[in-house]
């Protein structure tokens, strides 16, 4: 069998009819809203460690040693993403997620379907390190850890092979590409409306991103006090330098979250911001 | 639906707006040449009714 070079991770309980083909996984990678977004994928092309305990074996008082217990798999993976995309992962620590494994050659090693006849991923959960971005030297080829631990040794004994129809190298496009957003100038109370100055940027290149010329491209994410926040308009008259001035509900008491995203025309999310905590 | 630079919420209830205060937004934007009252009209914002002048 080749080696594990990723590993799909599923929100809890997601399941689907079909996870052979490109659009079947993106059906759940990038779907239609940001709300829809069921899975992502962490490549693991920086290597991982099996660290599953070994199984408990007992002797009892007659001398004879059988094997009393087995543990569930769990193992170290490092991720060939961007500390910006690593750090994105903070709230996810040790959070129930599914997950499947993607193989060199694009096998999939997942369970077996539930009761209702459909793929699911194994459960388990995931942890990740809070740490200091890691400066160069080889530190850095495992700075993006992630422990993932599966919760039920059963249900891997049971696992299934499965070939996919995509190659690994078509996974990158599955899913939404991430890019930052930073405020430029902050939240100014006009009573009437409320106004912001971002600044988006690819995170490889620090190249401006100029996709986001729509209110729909500026989602709330949540606020504080629970009062309803809405973008009212955005000028993308210098997107060219990823610069938008957003103009938003005013007279607000409280903080507001916002991330940027970009559609296709299909619509499908093809990126995704980090999610940015606006002052007021 | 977009005015010049500046794409406004089509899903913003428009109608709660007072007039002076989306005047304002508009010609805040240097990116949009149409009137605020094109725009207003538009998005459904109220356009206050100008009174005929006393000696008319």
């Amino acid at each position: 069998m080749r080696d594990i070079k990723g590993v799909f991770v599923l929100e809890p309980g997601t399941a689907v009819d079909e996870i052979r083909s490109l659009a079947g996984r993106q059906e759940v990678t990038m779907p239609e809203t940001t709300a829809e977004i069921a899975a992502t994928y962490i490549p693991l092309d920086r290597g991982l460690e099996v660290q599953t305990d070994e199984a408990e074996m007992t002797t009892g008082a007659t001398g004879y040693t059988e094997k009393t217990k087995d543990f569930a798999p769990r193992l170290t993976g490092y991720a060939k993403i961007s500390e910006q995309d690593y750090r994105a992962w903070f709230g996810a620590d040790q959070k129930e997620f599914d997950f499947i494994f993607l193989l060199e050659d694009g096998k999939m090693i997942r369970p077996p379907k539930n009761s209702a006849g459909k793929y699911v991923g194994f459960c388990g959960r995931i942890f990740v390190k809070f740490n200091l971005p890691i400066t160069g030297g080889e530190g850095k080829t495992q700075a993006h850890s992630f422990n993932i631990m599966l919760d039920n040794v059963d249900q891997f004994k049971n696992y299934e092979i499965t070939k996919s129809d995509f190659s690994m190298c078509e996974i990158k496009d599955i899913v939404p590409l991430g890019f930052d957003l930073a405020v430029q100038t902050g939240y100014v109370d006009n009573t009437a409306t409320g106004t912001l100055v971002l600044k988006a940027t690819y995170r490889g290149t620090g190249a401006p991103v100029s996709l986001l010329t729509a209110t729909s491209n500026f989602e709330i994410v949540s606020a504080e006090s629970d009062v309803t926040v809405e973008v009212t308009a955005v000028d993308d008259a210098s997107a060219s330098l990823g610069v938008y001035t957003l103009t938003t509900t005013g007279a607000l008491t409280g903080d507001f979250e916002l991330q940027a995203v970009v559609f296709s025309a299909t619509p499908t999310v093809t990126h995704l911001s980090n999610v940015i905590n606006i002052d007021v | 639906m977009k005015f010049g630079s500046v794409d406004f919420n089509e899903k913003t209830d428009w109608s709660k707006w007072k007039f002076e205060d989306f005047k304002k937004l508009v010609e805040s934007h240097k990116g949009i040449t149409d009137k605020p009252e094109k725009i207003a009209k538009a998005l459904g914002v109220p356009i206050p009714e100008k009174r005929p002048k006393k000696d008319e």
